[in-house]
């Protein structure tokens, strides 16, 4: 797996249901822990930096800038996740000549830890998605999309469980409905299931059974729609659910200057963050935590 | 072997959000371009300038039309006329792209092949359909909701409070006629909600590429220009 940090799959010996009152063993005052995320969303196979006669962005995004300024974060805080929020494919040469394997090559070598599957990963049909994701070290997280006897079947994950010094994240990826945004050939098979439901389950079990300490949720259902009609996106999910700390958004390409907080169904604050496209920005937060209880017991099992 | 049970639980104190722009170009880092140099090699062809453009064109410099949108819609009916003519014998009325296609912008000076795959990365294919006035209706009264630049060419529209006017092809809308529109494949099996392309009267595949036919034509025409012309707008 991951070089930089320790990172365990929890194993089923994880205590179930477990909590500790706050006040019932006193409580210690202890360092904070920090815990840095950070993130990009549809980057569109631009690898290259935009040209510096570009009216837009002159001379903004490049992998390599992107993977230099990961470096530097970085070593400024070792505890950090790199995760991306969809559409890494389509937009530039790269992705028409070489199907994804550049973008992907160059992601795994960036530290990316997990992305999530957007619409524009189908521009080639399942087929080619699914072969193309032999070059990511990192996982795709998807857990609304039904990928029973496609190609795609045991090659995406619902959610994954980081642990960083101590600290578990649970993340979990959430796509948009794909109908009337890819050809029908091109995801035969999928069905879209609705993200609310799929949200309470997941973050029910990453909280309740993983007892994860941050619950991230990479999302390309679009930060918000202006329409009549109640479309879901990020804006509704996070009122809707309860249980996640930080949703990070694509799809509607939203160039945020910095989260919005929202409160959930249950009076939390939620975090959404989108930072545009094409790799321009990258976004970064940092989470300090406490600990919440007193001692951390381990039990030796002999083998 | 010893297993750390999760007893440890950790609350979130406080986040700090920092979103930072990416914008520095002369960045170099060996390994990662020893990745990327041989892929970078293998499509420098792209790189060989066909064109050459007056001003900036974007998709987004308009309300409901583009630059760019404008350019591609009336290029691809010029370029498309010709070869439904020879399919058919008859000729498109007008052309109806999405503005959720156009992905990148045209800037200013030479236009290489390159340019054209950012602008329009899809592999779309050129699509003539015959569609009566009530499809017609429907199309008026999408573009009259979604209330953004998607590109037309060969009608123009006027949005009034309670009315929509359109002339097509110099002539006023007629809803008892069939119209020939251009579009793209992906619009036509109903791409962006645009339904009422799904069942047309007729239906033509002209087998062209449309990036494929803005290259060709930027490539023979060399000097490339645009305007809005308010041929979609919004009385207030």
């Amino acid at each position: 797996m991951k070089r930089r940090y320790f990172l365990n799959k929890v194993k089923s010996t994880t205590i179930i249901g477990l909590s500790y009152p706050l006040l019932s063993f006193g409580k210690f005052e202890k360092k904070l822990k920090k815990i840095t995320i950070l993130h990009t969303n549809d980057v569109h196979s631009h690898i290259d930096p935009f040209p510096k006669n570009d009216p837009l962005n002159p001379n903004g995004g490049g992998v390599i800038p992107r993977a230099n300024l990961i470096n530097v974060l970085k070593k400024e805080n070792p505890n950090t996740l790199v995760l991306d929020a969809g559409d890494v494919f389509q937009g530039t040469p790269y992705y028409n000549f070489f199907g994804g394997e550049i973008e992907l090559k160059l992601m795994s070598k960036m530290g990316y830890s997990a992305s999530t599957l957007g619409n524009h990963e189908f521009d080639s049909g399942l087929d080619k998605l699914a072969k193309s994701l032999k070059h990511a070290n990192f996982s795709f997280l998807n857990s609304n999309y039904t990928l029973k006897n496609t190609a795609l079947e045991n090659k995406i994950k619902e959610y994954e469980i980081f642990e960083i010094d101590g600290v578990k994240i649970g993340v979990f990826g959430l796509g948009i409905e794909l109908d009337g945004l890819v050809e029908k050939n091109l995801y035969n098979g999928i069905k879209y299931l609705d993200p609310i439901e799929i949200t309470q389950d997941i973050t029910n079990k990453l909280k309740n059974y993983y007892n994860c300490d941050i619950i991230i949720c990479l999302s390309h259902l679009g930060y918000n729609y202006n329409k009549k009609e109640e479309i879901i996106c990020d804006l509704i999910l996070a009122k809707k659910t309860k249980n996640i700390d930080l949703i990070i958004g694509g799809h509607t390409h939203t160039f945020m200057e910095k989260p919005i907080e929202v409160y959930n169904l249950i009076g939390e604050k939620v975090l959404i963050n989108q930072v545009g496209c094409f790799g321009i920005n990258l976004g970064k937060i940092d989470f300090y935590l406490s600990e919440n209880s007193v001692s951390e017991k381990s039990e030796t099992i002999k083998v | 072997m010893t297993t750390s049970c999760k007893e440890v639980t950790y609350i979130i104190k406080e986040i700090k959000v920092n979103n930072i722009k990416i914008a520095d170009s002369l960045s170099v880092n060996n390994e990662l371009e020893s990745i990327i140099s041989p892929f970078r090699d293998e499509i420098k062809e792209l790189e060989k300038v066909i064109g050459y453009s007056n001003e900036s064109l974007s998709i987004r410099d308009g309300e409901l039309e583009s630059t760019l949108g404008n350019l591609i819609a009336d290029i691809l009916i010029e370029e498309c006329n010709p070869v439904f003519n020879d399919l058919t014998t008859k000729n498109i009325d007008f052309s109806l792209f999405n503005y959720g296609g156009i992905r990148g912008t045209m800037n200013k000076g030479n236009i290489t092949q390159h340019d054209l795959f950012t602008i329009m990365p899809f592999q779309n294919i050129a699509i003539v359909v015959k569609l009566n006035g009530n499809k017609i209706l429907e199309l008026l009264e999408y573009l009259n909701l979604e209330n953004i630049a998607h590109p037309i060419s060969g009608i123009s529209i006027e949005f009034n409070q309670n009315e929509i006017k359109a002339i097509i092809n110099g002539k006023d809308f007629n809803i008892n006629k069939s119209y020939y529109v251009l579009t793209s494949n992906f619009l036509q099996e109903g791409g962006d909600k645009m339904i009422f392309f799904k069942e047309p009267e007729e239906l033509h595949d002209l087998n062209l590429n449309i990036r494929d036919v803005l290259i060709y034509h930027i490539a023979n025409k060399k000097m490339i220009s645009s305007k809005l012309d308010n041929r979609i707008k919004r009385i207030k």
